[in-house]
């Protein structure tokens, strides 16, 4: 070992920023939230009016998570079981936890109030990265990003009784665990990943790459098994309460939708429908009807770029991430 | 939609570009009216019409 090395590892590291320096960022992002919820209760009286709290928030897909978080994968509810399989169990769950902890809260409010705390979380963790060492960005830059992350189309889900938030956080709790070296905790994101959305399992690329640079770490292993760990209970979930490992495949290639386009019936057309549903389409399709679209494409033309001028790790992490936006294109 | 958090990188880029943070303020305006009028347009979405 050189002696410049080893002056290097005695060089105290840079204490990090209080954490009050984050309030600032979280109360710009939270006050975005705060505007869907209330625009949100503005469009109050549109949807069916039978559920209590904010009907609104739990709409459209919604309404699957809600008869998750109620009936788990079984029979009852306003939605086919056999469907439900589609939609992941952890935030329905959380969702459902929360509601037993503080039942005077209404389940759908209580998930709306779990998400928004939920992104608040992952933008603190973002604005630590930007806090952090080598990088101390000045609060108005700060402030822009927590802003831009909650303004990106389709943010408003943020707010929905929906499982993107959950993933999003998960994405936070990843890229954070790979910048501070954390690995174990980029894994225990990664495996809740695993839990909250299909296309989750793919937060656990960036961390196996990683890993695997270290291949002899115990941490490197340790990482695996936690990663493995959320698969598995993925799939133990899904056999006790739908009684498939795999049910949410079946319920995909179930949906009427996807057999109506001759693709459902095989692996590969079921992919490529998700592709295009989740990525291409709103990229494609919405150029010709709304400007939406023509932002998402230089979404795409953005992070293509990430690959070419960004750290490895952050660009595969950003890959992982940008194959899930919703497919919701009004 | 958690694709935003790649968007971490792209503001990374951008913000030290004279005009970068001018280009993501500007699409944080434009994303903020996006989602008003997304959020329309879901609260009024339904499969019977």
């Amino acid at each position: 070992m050189t002696g410049t090395r080893a002056s290097a590892r005695r060089t105290p590291p840079v204490p990090a920023p209080a954490l009050a320096a984050s309030v600032p960022p979280l109360l710009v992002a939270g006050a975005v939230l705060a505007s869907y919820v209330v625009y949100a209760l503005l469009q109050n009286s549109v949807p069916p009016p039978e559920r209590e709290g904010l009907p609104v928030l739990a709409h459209w897909d919604g309404e699957w998570y809600l008869d998750i978080a109620q009936f788990a994968y079984g029979e009852g509810g306003r939605t086919d079981p056999a469907f439900r399989a589609e939609f992941f169990p952890l935030f329905p769950f959380l969702a459902a936890a929360v509601h037993f902890v503080l039942p005077f809260v209404p389940l759908d409010v209580a998930g709306s109030a779990l998400n928004i705390g939920l992104v608040l979380a992952g933008v603190f963790l973002v604005d630590r990265i930007a806090l952090s060492a080598g990088h101390l960005w000045p609060l108005a830059h700060r402030c822009l990003l927590a802003l831009f992350l909650v303004t990106v189309p389709n943010a408003f889900f943020f707010v929905c009784f929906y499982g993107e938030a959950l993933l999003a956080f998960c994405a936070a709790v990843v890229i954070w665990g790979l910048r501070r070296d954390r690995l174990l905790v980029a894994a225990v994101g990664a495996a809740l990943a695993c839990l909250s959305r299909p296309v989750g399992f793919l937060l656990a690329v960036p961390v196996a790459l990683t890993a695997l640079r270290r291949p002899t770490a115990r941490t490197s292993w340790a990482a695996g098994g936690i990663v493995a760990a959320g698969l598995a209970t993925l799939f133990l979930v899904y056999q006790l309460l739908a009684g498939s490992p795999i049910a949410f495949v079946h319920a995909q290639f179930g949906n009427p939708e996807w057999q109506d386009l001759g693709l459902g019936a095989d692996g590969l057309g079921g992919a490529w429908h998700h592709v295009r549903d989740a990525f291409v389409g709103p990229a494609y399709e919405g150029m010709g009807s709304s400007p939406i679209g023509v932002m998402m494409l230089v979404v795409v033309l953005v992070f293509a770029g990430l690959a070419w001028r960004w750290d490895w790790r952050l660009s595969v992490g950003a890959l992982a991430v940008v194959l899930a936006p919703l497919p919701f294109q009004p | 939609m958690p694709t935003w958090f790649a968007w971490v990188g792209g503001v990374a880029v951008l913000r030290r570009r004279p005009a970068g943070v001018a280009v993501v303020a500007t699409l944080c305006v434009l994303g903020l009216a996006a989602n008003f009028h997304l959020l329309e347009r879901f609260a009024r979405w339904s499969f019977v019409g």
